[in-house]
């Protein structure tokens, strides 16, 4: 915050790259972090704007159904499909979830209806598999079971071998399975091992960085190194990972979601948290913990996302998205720990699609057997009005104890929100004013000939409003309940490109005003 | 001779067969272990182990396949009378 000496202040905002902090006390914030922030986005570095909507694809069974689990089955030329798995225990396929209604075709049926099926692509085959049903291929065509495999809850592939862990029994909690090489239909009868044995914990996710088999349990991880011996060593004694489905590579890390917070997995070393921002998040007050198995990761853009489960919800209720190229770089190169965001889209589970010219994501929603695609260019969510919020920080302008007059504040961003001040740390409203920044075109046979400028209005605007508001500190609060969508501009060289974006954004706010006495 | 646990002749397919043909004939592990090594004989040289050097929960560097095979019997489908 740069504020001037003089009784006269002036100051700006910093913009919010920080991403949300929920840590540090109300009056440590940095000037570039935000108390709240909920249904934004981060894209443009430093500002702030309102997501884009979820626009429903149609329905798939019926009413109560859900999505348990999903996956993207590439195979290689051909379209790809995706494949759902219900609490009616029906695997369903499409090969265009473009469509709206998008068409189902059912795999097979009287599958678990609370047990998610773990997927893994090999051979052109999709495996999949959930401790309690048969472990299973599909080839885009043909269903295909083998009894006799390990029933296991996760599957991971790691040097063209097919690992299976999570196998109900006594005594298997520690075991994981390995195919033949090269062939995951076929399992030797002596292809396992136990990973730490008898240590009181479960195998509760696969993972691998192409290097090590990954074996986490919920309070430790270990590594196997060597698939043909089974050679394993511990890596981190302290965490381990709630969820199998939370675990995702992005770019060079794979994360995780442990018991206290998001990790990054690091080579022969204990993973690294970096969600220490929002650490009360990950309380059993505010999040389920008897429900974080069921934790989701997914990637949109150049974020990574998990959708969880709050306190009083078996499902997956809310969204933190994670911005890892957002973090600042350090002296030495490296990136460091980037911003996170809350959303609350009506999605328990998202899968990244790709195929041709088009790239999305798609969601199960939690209130309806719907599939959704999110981010889509609406701006509701299946039709219901969303509000963004982002809460800034108190600024104080530098001094604690006086009270400060603002006269004037200017806004810079687009389209139209809601612009309260929270004054003194409180969580009361003491001014509410409404922000129109949406840019209108110029007509013809309207203005003055070299008056003003001529041509549509600058997407990005300025707005000035004159609150005349009094207190030592202020917190300023925008959102707003607009159903409508915005654009923004991409300049590459001479050309500019207009893309859908949310109602509005804020880039930046200044404010100018007077310092005054100690108030007695 | 220690096998790679992996590269071996003997799968989970042909253990859930001898399984079901001995269904309602076993009563205990000691009879059912003696049948099934029968079986493994048969198509593997006799007291063939398994390399298990690299796993903490075996002593040995090289362990019997039956031992192997009867520790993971739970996780068969396995039928009693």
């Amino acid at each position: 915050m740069t504020a001037t000496a003089s009784k006269q202040i002036s100051a700006r905002t910093e913009g919010w790259a920080g991403g949300v902090n929920m840590r540090d006390a109300l009056n440590q914030l940095a000037a570039n972090q935000a108390r709240r922030m909920e249904n934004g986005v981060l894209d443009e570095r430093g500002g702030f704007g309102k997501r884009l909507g979820m626009q429903s694809q149609g329905t798939f069974g019926v009413g109560a159904d859900r999505i348990l689990s999903q996956y993207v089955f590439y195979r290689g030329t051909s379209a790809p499909q995706i494949l759902i798995h219900t609490t009616a225990g029906n695997l369903y396929y499409t090969t265009d979830p473009t469509a709206v209604p998008t068409v189902w075709t059912l795999i097979t049926g009287g599958l678990s209806t609370t047990a998610p099926l773990s997927f893994e692509t090999f051979n052109s085959l999709c495996f999949f598999s959930n401790g309690v049903d048969a472990y299973a291929s599909w080839s885009g065509t043909t269903y295909v079971t083998y009894p006799t495999a390990p029933k296991g809850k996760y599957l991971r592939l790691w040097k063209d071998t097919m690992w299976v862990s999570g196998v109900s029994g006594a005594g298997l909690q520690d075991r994981v399975y390995s195919s033949a090489p090269g062939d995951a239909t076929t399992f030797p009868v002596a292809a396992w091992v136990d990973i730490a044995k008898g240590d009181g914990d479960s195998v509760s996710a696969l993972g691998t960085d192409g290097l090590f088999l990954i074996v986490f349990k919920l309070r430790r991880y270990m590594t196997i190194y060597d698939p043909v011996t089974f050679a394993n060593r511990v890596v981190d004694y302290e965490k381990g990972c709630e969820s199998h489905f939370s675990i995702i590579q992005f770019e060079s890390t794979i994360y995780f979601l442990s018991r206290r917070g998001i990790c990054k997995y690091v080579q022969d070393t204990p993973g690294e948290f970096i969600s220490l921002n929002i650490d009360p998040l990950f309380d059993p007050a505010i999040l389920n913990l008897n429900a974080l198995s069921g934790a989701w990761a997914y990637t949109v853009g150049n974020r990574i996302g998990w959708c969880l489960p709050e306190a009083g919800s078996s499902s997956n209720t809310f969204q933190l998205e994670y911005y890892p190229r957002l973090g600042p770089l350090s002296p030495y190169g490296f990136r460091q720990i980037g911003p996170f965001n809350f959303h609350r889209m009506p999605a328990q589970n998202f899968v990244r699609w790709r195929y041709q010219s088009n790239e999305r994501l798609f969601g199960g929603s939690n209130i309806a057997n719907k599939y959704y695609w999110a981010y889509a260019p609406v701006g509701t969510d299946d039709g219901a009005t969303f509000t963004a919020i982002l809460e800034t920080p108190a600024y104080d302008f530098g001094e604690s104890l006086r009270t400060k007059y603002i006269r004037r504040i200017n806004f810079l961003g687009r389209g139209r929100f809601t612009f309260q001040i929270k004054p003194n740390y409180g969580t009361g409203v003491s001014k509410t004013f409404y922000v129109d920044l949406t840019s209108t075109a110029k007509t013809w046979n309207t203005g003055v000939w070299n008056v003003g400028t001529w041509g549509p209005e600058s997407v990005f605007r300025n707005q000035r409003i004159q609150p005349d508001a009094y207190a030592r500190a202020f917190s300023f609060v925008f959102s707003d309940v607009e159903p409508g969508i915005g654009t923004t501009l991409v300049e590459l060289g001479s050309k500019e490109y207009s893309l859908t974006q949310g109602e509005w954004a804020l880039y930046g706010v200044w404010m100018e005003g007077a310092m005054l006495g100690v108030r007695s | 001779m220690a096998l790679d646990a992996r590269h071996m002749p003997v799968t989970r397919d042909h253990v859930q067969k001898w399984l079901d043909a001995y269904d309602a004939r076993y009563t205990d592990d000691t009879q059912l272990r003696d049948w099934l090594q029968r079986r493994i004989d048969a198509r593997l040289l006799p007291d063939t182990d398994i390399n298990t050097s690299g796993r903490d929960d075996f002593e040995a560097n090289s362990t019997p396949l039956i031992d192997m095979l009867m520790a993971d019997l739970d996780s068969y489908d396995r039928h009693r009378q």
